[in-house]
């Protein structure tokens, strides 16, 4: 019984600096909604709904909420062990790309091999994608930041090049052809775009937490990603450890942009992502990088872009109400962090 | 418990007149007691010595008299005015200077640019380094420091680093000088040098507070003493009236042994670890291995004796298979390491590993007790089911180390954070001793924990050398190698400067070696080493 209660005090303890970023926002988002001459109450009502009224406001927000999981889950694999990989969208980009052409380039080919095909593809891009910049971080001591910040932009560049001249579909948008039925995610709520990708991120979500907390390989990432110095004394190889982590956290950024083109747009677009990649780091960080912790956040995130859309219609706020809400909750986890490592080095401070 | 003979009656306290008087000071952090009653009088003129165990309060007393903490509650006088310093700045101003551990130079000015820095004579904007000079020169002269104005501080050693470091605070006029752990970096020579330092600061009127946890050097330097523990100051002593057992007794509040047991042997086993010529070249940063050779046999205790830096990391790295060496071989249980590449130590026999750092090396901060119990096990089939982490088999074997040695901690899942300096250190221990590993390798196992802690760590490993088990003891701490050791060497500069049996050596000719004089044969002559 007192194991319980210790362990829900833990968790909720944890929690507290998350949940106490939502409500600032919130209580800012509150002010911004009385300056321009409405009213809260019935805003966030219909931001609400919006997100979670019916099955298919629910269907949009799982939509939404999905590349955030795949993002979410990519960046705290690599932050696990110890890496910052700001390199999600270009990876999510290459995997993206890759899965468009895989997708519409083989035809006749039975569902049950070109789906795993497309996604395993996706999945391979985005690990080469991660891996050069791990390789330089492990090989030359190139910063992380830096090799994937760079690494972004050539994917951005070197998918939108090949989109416009080499695979266009003819029209004024800068898109590929239509995948094949054959490769596509199916549709779970009708109109919603919600597909059968969220599903395998859930699946993911648990996959990870099992891996990470509970299996040798796992324990070893936490492990140099909190402390890396202690590694070797513990048999674990910061190097091997850290290619890794970012080579899954690439696999799985691929299969984020595997699931828009194949779940959601059907082709690849240029310049489709809103940031993804980046606003997925935020939801990582609210989930505190935990592989349960990331799905609320994620859903949250999801909640205030689709429930953003319907407020404005409903209510005279703009839609960007949403976004701001999300940035708000994006400035205050960040100095919530700031907060804990005080309050932390605060208590190292005690002799 | 009960009090020495030598508690000072209330007219002679009433007679002095004092530097310091710190009455009923109290510091809390949340639910950390760090201070809860120190009372301090320093007696102008003379040398009072602190100490207490790491965790005892001292760190934070510094803090609350330099004006880097404020105190929740009671009074600081100084030189009979009551203070209330806000920053370290008024803390200097109104005489205060403090010798902190670690030197605070830089390392690219001379001595004389370290000195001026920061209290630059007349104008902030032009440094007028000539009427500085002057200044400085008066003050050498007046307490007998002897130092090259013009050197590099990064050149000095560390004798010298530290004088300098004193020179910066007489420059600025401290007449109450605190010293925390000054001797921690000095060879045995050097520390009787800074006590000559001490002697003529006193001389000159300057008061001084000399903050340490070694007994001996107590015992040698200081006039009077006050025992802190727990946050509370437990009673101050003339230091000619008492002796280290009693001291010691006060700072844990229970008899202690600080004697050391050494068992007899006569003839060790097989070869366990052998370093063959090793040389290293490592980063720029760190001190490469020459041609070192030296082997450990089972049930010996091998101690490796250096001042820090001086290439026991590389040695301990080299050793654990961390990293390439140049040159030479190094066999563990008769198994080059070469032969499986850089295979690392856990993969390669049963050895047990005590780091030199606890919380950087031997655990993980944000981890619980439970899970820093299997660090380095993590891949024992002892505690995975189908290759899964089993939570049950991790939690027995936890209970287990913390029976075993008596770890003191409340609950598994706390964070290791919550357990003090030695009971963190115990949990290393049981965890790395439990399976009964062939060899051990120790680095500076007694670094920051308390006394009951030293007393069962050198227990621990005088035990573990009957039992055949080889020890590979690298440390910092003099005494800990002379009387743990069955044969040691003294490392300079990456080179052994010295084999032998403790008894081979006295203990002036360590500290020559540790300052990087080779002994000629006989021991009678010096021959300089130049690294």
């Amino acid at each position: 019984m007192k194991d319980v209660m210790d362990k829900t005090k833990k968790v909720s303890l944890e929690l507290l600096p998350s949940l106490l970023a939502v409500i600032s926002a919130l209580i800012v988002g509150t002010i911004i909604i009385i300056l321009i001459g409405q009213n809260p109450m019935a805003a966030y009502k219909a931001m609400f709904k919006g997100a979670f009224g019916d099955m298919r406001a629910f269907g949009n927000t799982l939509q939404r909420a999905t590349p955030y999981i795949f993002g979410a889950l990519s960046f705290l694999m690599a932050a696990n062990g110890g890496l910052f990989n700001i390199g999600i969208e270009g990876q999510m980009y290459i995997g993206a790309f890759l899965s468009a052409i895989i997708g519409f380039s083989l035809t006749g080919v039975p569902k049950f091999l070109h789906l795993p095909l497309t996604l395993i593809v996706a999945m391979l891009g985005g690990m080469v994608w991660a891996c050069i910049p791990a390789i330089l971080k492990v090989k030359r001591g190139v910063h992380e930041v830096i090799g994937t910040v760079m690494l972004n932009y050539i994917a951005f560049a070197l998918t939108g090049y090949l989109t416009v001249h080499v695979f266009h579909d003819p029209g004024l948008v800068a898109q590929t052809f239509e995948v094949s039925q054959s490769s596509i995610l199916t549709e779970l709520v009708a109109t919603s775009k919600l597909n059968t990708g969220f599903i395998i991120s859930l699946f993911l979500c648990v996959g990870l937490f099992i891996f990470l907390y509970y299996t040798p390989w796992g324990y070893g990432i936490r492990v140099n990603g909190l402390n890396s110095t202690a590694s070797p004394y513990a048999g674990i190889n910061p190097k091997k450890v850290m290619m890794a982590s970012m080579v899954a956290s690439g696999a799985i950024s691929g299969l984020m942009g595997a699931e828009r083109v194949l779940g959601v747009y059907h082709k690849f677009i240029h310049a489709f992502s809103p940031g993804y990649g980046f606003t997925a780091i935020a939801v990582s960080l609210l989930g505190k990088n935990h592989p349960l912790g990331i799905i609320p956040a994620a859903i949250l995130f999801g909640a205030l872009e689709t429930g953003g859309s319907a407020m404005s219609i409903q209510v005279d706020v703009p839609r960007e109400l949403g976004l701001i809400l999300q940035a708000l909750i994006i400035v205050f986890i960040a100095s919530a962090q700031f907060i804990n490592k005080k309050i932390v080095a605060m208590n190292g401070e005690v002799r | 418990m009960k009090q020495g003979g030598a508690i000072l009656s209330a007219k002679e306290v009433e007679m002095m007149s004092y530097a310091l008087e710190v009455k009923g000071l109290k510091k809390h952090f949340g639910p950390v007691k760090a201070n809860e009653d120190v009372n301090i009088e320093v007696k102008e003129g003379s040398i009072h010595a602190i100490i207490g165990e790491n965790g005892a309060g001292k760190t934070t007393l510094v803090r609350n008299l330099c004006g880097l903490y404020q105190p929740d509650e009671g009074e600081i006088k100084l030189f009979g005015q009551p203070q209330k310093f806000k920053s370290p700045q008024e803390a200097i101003e109104k005489g205060i200077g403090i010798l902190h551990q670690h030197f605070m130079l830089v390392d690219a000015f001379t001595v004389l640019e370290n000195i001026l820095l920061g209290s630059e004579p007349n104008s902030k904007l032009i440094l007028k380094k000539d009427l500085g000079r002057k200044q400085v020169e008066k003050i050498c002269k007046q307490y007998n420091l002897e130092i090259d104005l013009d050197a590099t501080a990064g050149d000095l050693p560390v004798g010298l680093q530290q004088r300098l470091e004193i020179l910066k605070i007489l420059y600025r006029g401290a007449k109450l000088i605190i010293l925390d752990e000054p001797t921690a970096v000095l060879t045995p020579q050097e520390v009787n040098s800074f006590f000559q330092i001490i002697r003529d600061l006193t001389d000159n009127g300057c008061s001084v507070i000399f903050i340490s946890h070694k007994l001996k050097e107590v015992m040698e330097i200081s006039d009077y003493v006050t025992v802190i523990r727990d946050g509370t100051s437990v009673g101050t002593y003339k230091t000619a009236d008492v002796d280290e057992g009693f001291l010691a007794s006060q700072m844990i509040g229970r008899d202690v042994s600080l004697e050391i047991e050494k068992p007899e042997k006569k003839d060790f086993g097989e070869v366990v670890l052998e370093v063959e010529d090793v040389t290293t070249k490592g980063d720029k940063n760190s001190q490469n291995l020459r041609n070192v050779s030296f082997d450990v046999r089972e049930g010996e205790i091998f101690g490796v004796i250096g001042i820090a830096g001086n290439g026991q990391e590389e040695l301990i790295e080299s050793v654990l298979g961390f990293n390439e060496i140049e040159n030479g071989k190094i066999k563990i249980f008769g198994e080059e390491i070469g032969d499986k590449g850089t295979l690392n130590f856990r993969e390669r026999g049963n050895i047990g590993c005590i780091p030199s750092d606890r919380l950087k090396e031997g655990l993980v901060p944000d981890l619980s007790v439970l899970d820093n119990s299997y660090l380095g096990f993590q891949n024992d089939e002892a505690i995975l089911n189908k290759g899964f982490i089993s939570k049950a088999k991790v939690e027995e074997r936890a209970q287990e180390i913390i029976d075993k040695n008596n770890v003191k901690v409340s609950d598994l899942r706390t964070s290791i954070l919550n357990l003090s300096g030695g009971n963190q250190q115990k949990l290393i221990i049981g965890r790395e001793l439990l399976d009964d590993p062939k060899l051990i390798i120790a680095v500076q196992p007694t670094r920051g924990v308390d006394i009951g802690a030293i007393e069962f760590i050198y227990k621990n490993l005088i035990e573990r050398s009957q039992q055949k088990v080889a020890i590979l003891l690298v440390s910092n701490e003099l005494e800990e190698i002379l009387s743990l050791s069955d044969r040691i060497a003294v490392i300079f500069r990456g080179e052994i400067m010295g084999i032998g049996k403790p008894d081979d050596f006295t203990k002036e000719e360590v500290g020559l070696m540790m300052a990087g004089e080779r002994l000629a044969e006989g021991g009678s002559s010096h021959e300089r080493c130049n690294g």
